[in-house]
């Protein structure tokens, strides 16, 4: 299975729209693949799973390949903290056997996850580490 | 963990079974079929059971198959009672020659009733159940983690988990909350809220002379050792009859200790002459005290079942609500953006003074019957050191609770301050607006600081329990200002970063933005208020112009 986006980019802008194609080989046969566009956390909190947006192809055969276009949300962004990192993926999924490909993708108004780290204590002059960690 | 879980789940389900069982038993006595039947004989009589003395005795006859037969059942459940009321209310209704049915077992002629009643027993199936929710849960607590580390190996669907098992534990959590509410509820409307409505009614009833028949101190053994009561019968005359009671409160009976059963005993001896307080409507009910006393104190504890039981239903329900709107929907509308918003204080002075009031008597209510039996023991001359060294952290936090209650308290009567924000839904690189003012004597501020604060929210399981951690990633200072006349009311400006998170929500975890107001006042507890703004992302507009 395969997820091809239109313009092999990993980083989108919130509200941007999400585009691409996917393609299945399988056996047994699928009942049906989904797409689904979803957010989840880990970090220390339970982790919390969101679909946002899917697209379903029933019977689909053993084979076979689709388009799909996706309207990102304005949020929320990718981020890490120290408790909380939340990242966006595209999934594949075939049913009922749960055979799985996924594309991580990043979802920010700058090119990279939204750091959470240390902003203030003054009321001016504070500086903000943008970028992947480790960078 | 898993034998431990099972062995609550085991005597759980025993219990369970057991109980289910016999309001089954009860239940069938509704099926039986009705025959009439003749009183031959009522009263009330007292029985070889200290713990549940008197009974209704109510002799009856019937016909089958013109075969005479004789039973003095009244019900199918237990008829034996410590309250002689509850007896002789029961004997009253059968008196002696009247006429009546009984509902005789189809399968045995000789067995019959004079009254089918509903299974309460029933109700009681609410405590066994506790165990097998903690043993049940427990277990699949244990095992769903050890099979989601089996297999976190392969690569597994993550979005899957949104589509099914999300709200398992949720759902679990919902029934325990559901199930902690309604047991607490139940215990309360027995323990607290009769016996005090009695008790406030009671204050009406009118004082009638009356004689002490009886007074002893009855025994019978526990699991805990041997419990003592005083039972003292005592006859009154009302409407021109004669009535015999043995109330002395309205709590449902509790033992104490023999000293107290015997002080008791000793303060109604038999023969002497007293007064009690009978209802001037039903001259069947009366009391010999209608004073409030301590053991009233202990309707409080079903309370925290019930606070506990709500509680877990409500941030199960909050937390199994959000199925798709897990951020603001007004991210996508720019509109949201203009106006004026008056913020509200996270937690008003009111309420922070209730709540750290009924956190403080709960505690202290709790702790204190502890107390209590190691001053007991200690004045009997049988000091409980173990106990006395064991309740020092306790008490130590019952006293921070009672200093908090005044702290809280004097606090409520600080300047409040109140704050307005433009725009009212502000989004992130926009510039914030806020105005600020106190009402009440604000000269007493001597320094005034305004902190725009985030915050990341984790919420996890360790174990049984769920915890909740905060951690801030941003501290941003607003105001910081010790002139008195800029402290009373003032406006300030402050630019949003745009590279930072937005507000965010989710059923564990979250990202929150704050204003926090700190005034400081000399000698006095400072003000101190949290007002929760949510800060959006981006616009479309900003972001895709």
């Amino acid at each position: 299975m395969c997820i091809d986006l239109a313009d092999d980019r990993r980083w989108y802008l919130p509200g941007d729209s999400v585009s691409g194609r996917v393609g299945w080989t399988t056996e047994p046969e699928p009942e049906a693949v989904e797409l689904r566009l979803f957010w989840h956390t880990s970090g220390k909190g339970t982790e919390d799973v969101e679909i946002v947006d899917d697209l379903r192809i029933e019977a689909p055969g053993s084979s076979g390949e689709r388009g799909f276009a996706f309207r990102l949300p304005l949020g929320p962004y990718s981020f890490s903290g120290s408790l909380i990192t939340l990242a966006w993926a595209l999934e594949l999924v075939a049913l009922p056997s749960g055979e799985t490909e996924r594309l991580d993708l990043v979802v920010s108004p700058i090119p990279a996850e939204v750091l959470l780290e240390s902003l203030g204590r003054e009321p001016a002059g504070f500086t903000l580490q943008l970028g992947p960690k480790g960078q | 963990m898993t034998i431990f879980f099972l062995i609550f789940l085991a005597m759980g389900s025993i219990f369970t079974i057991a109980i289910i069982g016999e309001a089954i038993r009860e239940t069938a006595v509704w099926f039986w079929p009705k025959v009439p039947c003749t009183i031959l004989a009522s009263g009330v009589e007292e029985i070889d059971d200290d713990s549940n003395p008197y009974q209704p005795s109510i002799h009856f006859s019937y016909q089958i198959d013109g075969r005479d037969y004789e039973c003095h059942e009244v019900s199918r459940g237990e008829s034996s009672t410590s309250n002689y009321d509850s007896a002789r209310w029961a004997s009253d209704r059968f008196p002696p020659g009247s006429r009546t049915t009984c509902r005789v077992n189809p399968d045995i002629q000789n067995d019959a009733v004079l009254e089918a009643e509903l299974p309460w027993i029933g109700f009681v199936v609410f405590f066994p159940l506790i165990f097998v929710a903690v043993g049940g849960g427990g277990i699949y607590a244990v095992w769903k983690g050890l099979s989601k580390f089996d297999t976190s190996l392969s690569r597994e669907s993550i979005s899957q988990k949104a589509r099914q098992g999300k709200n398992i534990g949720r759902k679990l959590e919902l029934g325990i909350g559901l199930l902690f509410a309604a047991v607490g509820g139940i215990l309360s409307v027995f323990l607290l809220i009769l016996p005090v409505t009695r008790l406030l009614a009671a204050i009406t009833w009118e004082e009638t002379p009356a004689t002490i028949n009886a007074s002893t101190v009855r025994s019978w053994s526990t699991d805990d050792g041997i419990s003592y009561r005083a039972d003292v019968l005592y006859e009154y005359t009302a409407e021109g009859r004669e009535w015999i009671s043995n109330r002395r409160s309205f709590f449902p009976m509790i033992s104490s200790g023999y000293e107290d059963a015997k002080a008791t005993v000793d303060r109604y001896p038999e023969g002497s002459a007293t007064t009690c307080f009978v209802d001037t409507g039903d001259p069947t009910r009366s009391t010999l005290d209608r004073s409030f006393t301590a053991v009233y104190f202990i309707g409080l504890f079903p309370l925290v079942f019930l606070l506990a039981g709500v509680g877990l239903t409500a941030h199960a329900r909050r937390s199994l609500t959000p199925s798709k709107p897990d951020y603001p929907p007004s991210f996508d509308q720019s509109e949201t953006d203009s106006g004026v918003r008056q913020l509200e204080p996270t937690a008003g002075p009111v309420a922070k003074v209730v709540g750290m009031i009924i956190f403080a008597a709960l505690w202290n209510s709790i702790v204190g019957i502890f107390v209590c039996q190691a001053v007991k023991a200690y004045t009997n001359g049988a000091p409980d050191w173990f106990l006395m060294v064991f309740l020092i952290p306790f008490v130590l936090v019952g006293l921070a609770l009672i200093f908090g209650v005044f702290y809280t308290f004097l606090g409520a009567f600080n300047p409040r301050p109140k704050l307005t924000i433009s725009p009212a839904a502000p989004r992130l690189g926009t510039k914030l607006q806020v105005e600020w003012s106190f009402r009440g004597q604000v000269n007493r501020i001597e320094s005034l600081e305004i902190v725009l604060e985030g915050f990341e929210k984790a919420t996890y399981r360790r174990g049984t329990n769920t915890h909740t951690d905060r951690e801030a990633f941003a501290s941003i200072e607003l105001v910081n200002i010790s002139s008195k006349w800029e402290i009373v009311r003032g406006s300030t400006e402050v630019a949003i970063p745009e590279d930072t998170m937005h507000s965010f929500t989710s059923a564990n975890n979250g990202v929150e933005w704050s204003l926090y107001v700190h005034g400081d006042i000399a000698r006095w507890p400072d003000v101190e208020e949290t007002f929760e703004i949510e800060i959006q992302p981006l616009s479309r507009e900003r972001l895709l112009p």
